[in-house]
């Protein structure tokens, strides 16, 4: 250990301190008085990272003998989690405090998942890759539960800690058999030890083993399971929490593992990747038509697009997780946007979920409707919307690597994707009129609103210049 | 066979026979007490292969404080084990299904297993990394002496706060977490009822928490006076100690109390006691059964 | 002859004798510590405790046992019967193999552990499930009552027991007791123990071994006021006996900790003076007085304040002592006091 060591992680290390300095400054003081407070300054440092990471720059540096990576990829990742993170505990300050949940501790768990994402997109190492993977999880699975008194929140609590476990404990198993195959748990050692070529038996059981696990952290088919219901139950804001920062992390973390731990091996995972982003997108579309809440129509929509961005990894190139990068950036962007529009969907102070509340909402909130127009067309990739780019970059990906009929499968599966986002803006222009919802709309959740819309339209210049970064980003992964 | 290899079949065959009767025992409480033999046989084996700090380890933790929790929760709940194992029932041929493909599966990675070449070397790594500042200061002659010498607390402590002080620390952090949300989703602040704040209460001044007042008997209590100090004593003299009896009370205060337990002297819903074998549950002790 | 004790079988005799003359001991001063203790409690109240059987009494364990051991067992219809008799065996069983670690001085010790202070740590977490086990088995509230009390008790005070010798760790570098205490050897006799570098922790560890051994004033297992005995309600004869034994074992054992961790173990005193086992009893004994002078003199606590006193203050004060020391050995502050593996090479 060196301090040259500590400077890689300096980030995380500010982080975690920051949180439980805050925390005792919370004990210590009011408790939950403080906690609007703590929001905002978790937002400010959370955004303020992200800043120095975005603009810090540096090279491919590894760090305690190689458990840390700190390169482009890991810096592009940690950019979009922490001003994501940043965004959406903005976002929740209303919403919680309006509902009694704002304690001073959920933003200070926010802060330390976020340490645990950060580690995980820069792991080199299988126990630096769990460590963080259960930091961020175990913060998420007492976020989720925050609304103790409701059935659902703990339900959602108790469902995503259980099948978290399991999955865990998949993960834990591969890694297990991996370093059986390779005698170490850094990723540079497994590389050398597993070669070129084909993967003997045994090291393919653990790697099975290790890509069901994560694929329960993406929720990518058939590992899906808790998505709905953990979405339906955790308070919006956690909801929206999930739907972005975690995400991210969760694949970068997912091609981390493929590319640097096993890219001598890519036609052994290649199909299996592809198999998971064939099933979610199909089931994420077809599962959501039948969602009238429309937080669990989200969930299966974030399935589908975890299926979207995991065909850019099952190509299996470095264009291909551009191509990711891309996308989950957009994603992100995009699910901010609606995140804000569900928050600020209420009825005399009680949140609204059914989608057919919405129905002549145009009619009442034209500007407001307009931006979730863009955001849902965006969203089910309609050109020439930003989110088009993100599924062109896929499928010219999964094109280039030859896997054709992947990228007919999800050409196919958008379609059936748009179905219910259009249906949300046909029931907003033309469904019958509704009773009125509640006008008002805190200016955070609008300017984040009207951003994510405006970012949607005007991206489809140059993409804000992310298409470069994310190649840089790709090169650092993939050699 | 050696007193080493004789210790090992005794604990290796507690260990798997204690496995075994943690999921068979019929009574959840057993099941924990064969779940700690099994841990204090894992620590018999850590002693055999020379680790003797990580099997001491392992007996504080797992058995002197996760298991203890264990038991404290299994005592506690009054699950009902035989509901929850008939709900099982419906469960089990598809979860045998899952486990004999798995099992089968392993086997055959079991069957055609090969290491990398390289992984010898590479699991070898950190052990010599422990100690390479030893063998540069001349501490042991090389490495194979460093390995046979190197006291294993001092090995697990060069690697655990040097070389992996990073994990480390990410596991306290996950510990903190833990604990911010157990307190998150548990404590609930609670306003209605008198909490005990002990500086307060040890900073009082003892003369001015008590006042003796002379009370004659027949005389009204407020009428009297304070006394001077001098006359304040702790035993009071004869006449003082005169005081009525109180009122009578109910005439048999243990009437009801019998009534209440309505002739069951257990916590039927809160404790899960052992019933007599046979029966789950809980079973009330009759004094006319006898021992035995 | 001579080579007997070298064979295999020759090893094992050894080996059982060493064990016997401590466990011989152990037990012969038990019954006197018994003796000792209510005694002891007795002059404090004024009154003249066991005084018949035997030249002032001095018998009355001796009777008292074989009372015990001829009694019947009677155990509830309702008990679990395995566990209700495996508890007081555990307690007594896990009390007597602590010694085999101890040293009474210089490599007089049954098993020169490299860990031997983390394997005295763990026997001694082992006892609460004696006490659990028999609350549990007896199937009757007031045991299960006890012995719940008692497992929150034991755990919460095995943390701060833990920090405590932490402490001692660092300042020695070693596990061994036989490192402790020749680290407390010096030129200054009574004033080279650790008592004085870690003078605040010998009353926290003092008053942790009065709670982790269940005795007054912190005897809620068995606050017969409220549980009646708590977890022994439902023992008689050798049973019961059992677990008496097993609680003074252990409580003796506490005394053999403080005397080695911060008393210099078999060191005297003065310097000039031999060292020898006669100085390690002799401590032993000493504190084992001060244990009965407790019991006498300090009323028992509730149990709320004796978690608060667990939690909220011996926790936070040890840990925080771990960090001074840590500080004080790594800068080897008060001429190495605090780090005597430098020092003392």
């Amino acid at each position: 250990m060196t301090n040259a060591d500590i400077q890689t992680v300096l980030p995380e290390v500010l982080l975690a301190a920051y949180a439980m300095l805050a925390l005792m400054f919370g004990v210590y003081t009011t408790k939950d008085k403080v906690a609007p407070l703590l929001v905002w300054v978790t937002s400010a440092v959370l955004a303020v990272l992200g800043l120095w990471i975005l603009t810090g720059g540096g090279g491919d540096v590894a760090a305690f003998g190689g458990m840390i990576v700190n390169d482009a990829f890991a810096r592009f990742a940690k950019v979009v989690i922490l001003f994501s993170a940043a965004a959406v505990l903005l976002m929740s300050e209303g919403y919680m405090a309006k509902r009694g949940l704002l304690r001073f501790e959920y933003p200070l768990l926010v802060a330390l998942a976020v340490v645990g994402m950060m580690v995980m997109v820069s792991a080199g190492d299988l126990m630096a890759l769990y460590m963080g993977l259960e930091l961020q999880s175990l913060a998420l699975y007492v976020v989720a539960a925050l609304r103790r008194d409701s059935v659902k929140s703990t339900e959602a609590g108790l469902k995503y800690f259980v099948l978290g476990a399991l999955s865990s404990g998949l993960l834990l198993y591969g890694a297990s058999l991996v370093y059986g195959f390779a005698g170490t748990t850094l990723f540079t050692g497994i590389i050398a030890a597993v070669g070129e070529g084909q993967a003997p038996l045994g090291l393919l059981f653990g790697l099975v083993f290790v890509i069901a696990g994560m694929a329960f952290k993406v929720s990518a088919a058939p590992f899906h399971m808790w998505t709905p219901d953990v979405y339906e139950g955790s308070p919006t804001p956690v909801t929206a929490f999930f739907a972005t920062a975690p995400k991210m992390a969760a694949m970068g973390l997912f091609a981390r593992v493929v590319h640097d731990a096993f890219g001598g091996v890519v036609g052994d995972w290649q199909q299996i990747v592809a198999f998971l982003a064939v099933a979610s997108m199909f089931l994420g579309g077809i599962a959501a038509i039948g969602q009238r809440n429309i937080k669990r129509l989200m969930a299966y929509s974030s399935i589908s697009h975890m299926g979207f961005a995991l065909m850019g990894l099952a190509a299996g190139t470095a264009f291909g997780v551009q191509a990711m990068l891309v996308y989950m950036a957009i994603y992100v962007t995009m699910n901010i946007g609606v995140f804000a529009f569900i928050l600020a969907m209420e009825r005399d102070g009680a949140p609204v979920v059914r989608i057919d509340e919405l129905g002549g909402y145009s009619k009442r909130e034209p500007l407001r409707a307009l931006a979730m127009l863009v955001l849902l067309f965006s969203l089910a990739g309609v050109p020439p919307l930003v989110g088009f780019f993100g599924k062109f970059y896929v499928l010219r990906a999964a094109m280039d690597a030859g896997m054709t009929w992947l990228a007919i499968a999800a050409v196919i599966a958008a379609v059936i994707n748009a179905f219910y986002y259009l249906r949300i803006v046909f029931l907003m222009y033309f469904g019958e009129d509704a009773e009125a919802m509640d006008s008002g709309i805190s200016p955070v959740l609008w300017g984040f609103l009207m951003a994510s819309a405006a970012i949607m339209v005007v991206g489809i210049i140059n993409l804000f210049g992310v298409e470069a970064i994310a190649a840089t980003a790709a090169a650092a992964l993939v050699n | 066979m050696t007193f080493a290899a004789f210790a090992f079949y005794l604990f290796a065959f507690a260990v798997v026979a204690g496995g075994l009767m943690v999921v068979v025992a019929r009574n959840p409480v057993h099941s924990v007490l064969w779940l700690i033999l099994c841990f204090l046989s894992s620590a018999g084996l850590f002693v055999l292969v020379g680790a003797e700090f990580v099997a001491m380890l392992l007996i504080i933790v797992y058995v002197g404080a996760v298991a203890v929790l264990f038991l404290f929760v299994v005592m506690m709940l009054d699950v009902d084990f035989a509901e929850l194992k008939a709900e099982m029932a419906n469960y089990m041929p598809l979860g045998l299904v899952i486990g004999v493909v798995l099992l089968m599966q392993l086997g055959i990675a079991f069957g055609v297993w090969q290491s990398a070449d390289i992984a010898e070397s590479q699991r070898a790594a950190p052990v010599i990394a422990v100690g390479a500042e030893d063998v540069g200061e001349g501490l042991f002659s090389d490495s194979d002496a460093l390995l046979s010498q190197t006291h294993n607390t001092r090995a697990l402590g060069t690697l655990i706060y040097d070389d992996y002080l990073l994990l480390f620390q990410l596991a306290g952090l996950i510990l903190l977490v833990a604990m911010i949300g157990a307190i998150v989703l548990t404590l609930r602040h609670r306003t209605d009822i008198k909490r005990q704040n002990i500086v307060a209460q040890m900073m009082r001044d003892p003369a001015k928490a008590m006042e003796l007042k002379d009370v004659k008997p027949g005389r009204d209590y407020d009428r009297t006076r304070t006394l001077p100090h001098r006359r304040c004593r702790a035993v009071r003299d004869r006449h003082f100690r005169a005081v009525p009896e109180p009122q009578e009370r109910d005439r048999h205060p243990d009437e009801h109390r019998i009534d209440a337990a309505g002739g069951e002297h257990q916590f039927r819903g809160v404790l899960g006691l052992p019933g007599r074998p046979g029966r789950a549950g809980l079973h009330p002790v009759r004094a006319d059964r006898g021992g035995g | 002859m001579g080579n007997f004790f070298e064979t295999g079988l020759g090893i094992v005799v050894i080996i059982a004798a060493q064990s016997l003359l401590v466990i011989g001991f152990v037990m012969i001063s038990l019954l006197f510590l018994v003796y000792g203790d209510r005694k002891i409690w007795a002059a404090v109240q004024m009154r003249r405790g066991p005084n018949v059987v035997g030249a002032f009494g001095l018998l009355q364990s001796v009777a008292d046992a074989l009372k015990y051991v001829v009694k019947e067992v009677v155990i509830p219809a309702g008990a679990d019967k395995t566990v209700f008799m495996l508890a007081p065996i555990t307690s007594f069983v896990l009390a007597m193999i602590a010694w085999a670690v101890i040293p009474f001085n210089d490599t007089w010790v049954l098993a020169d552990l490299n860990v031997a202070i983390l394997y005295v740590f763990a026997v001694s977490s082992l006892e609460v499930y004696g006490v659990i086990m028999g609350g549990w088995a007896s199937n009757s509230k007031y045991p299960f009552l006890g012995s719940l009390r008692s497992a929150a008790q034991m755990i919460s005070y095995e943390v701060s027991i833990g920090l405590i010798i932490i402490g001692v760790i660092l300042t020695t570098g070693s596990l061994n007791f036989g490192e402790i205490v020749r680290a407390q050897s010096g030129d200054y006799g009574l004033f080279n123990w650790y008592w004085l570098p870690h003078f605040p922790m010998v009353f926290l560890f003092f008053i942790s071994a009065l709670a982790e051994t269940n005795r007054p004033p912190f005897d809620l297992p068995e606050a017969e006021s409220e549980l009646v005995a708590g977890y022994q309600v439902e023992y008689s004869s050798t049973p019961f006996l059992l677990f008496m034994a097993g609680e003074y074992i252990a409580i003796f054992l506490m005394c053999a900790l403080t005397t080695l961790l911060f008393f210099g173990g078999w060191l005297s005193p003065i310097p000039g003076i031999p060292d020898g086992a006669l100085w390690m009893v002799a401590k032993m004994g000493f504190f084992f007085f001060l244990f009965a002078m407790v019991k006498a003199v300090v009323p028992r606590y509730r149990y709320d304040q004796l978690m608060r006193l667990g939690w909220k203050v011996f926790l936070p004060f040890s840990l925080a002592w771990v960090v001074w020391v840590a500080f004080a050995a790594k800068f080897e502050l008060f001429g190495g006091a605090y780090a005597r593996w430098v020092v003392g090479g």
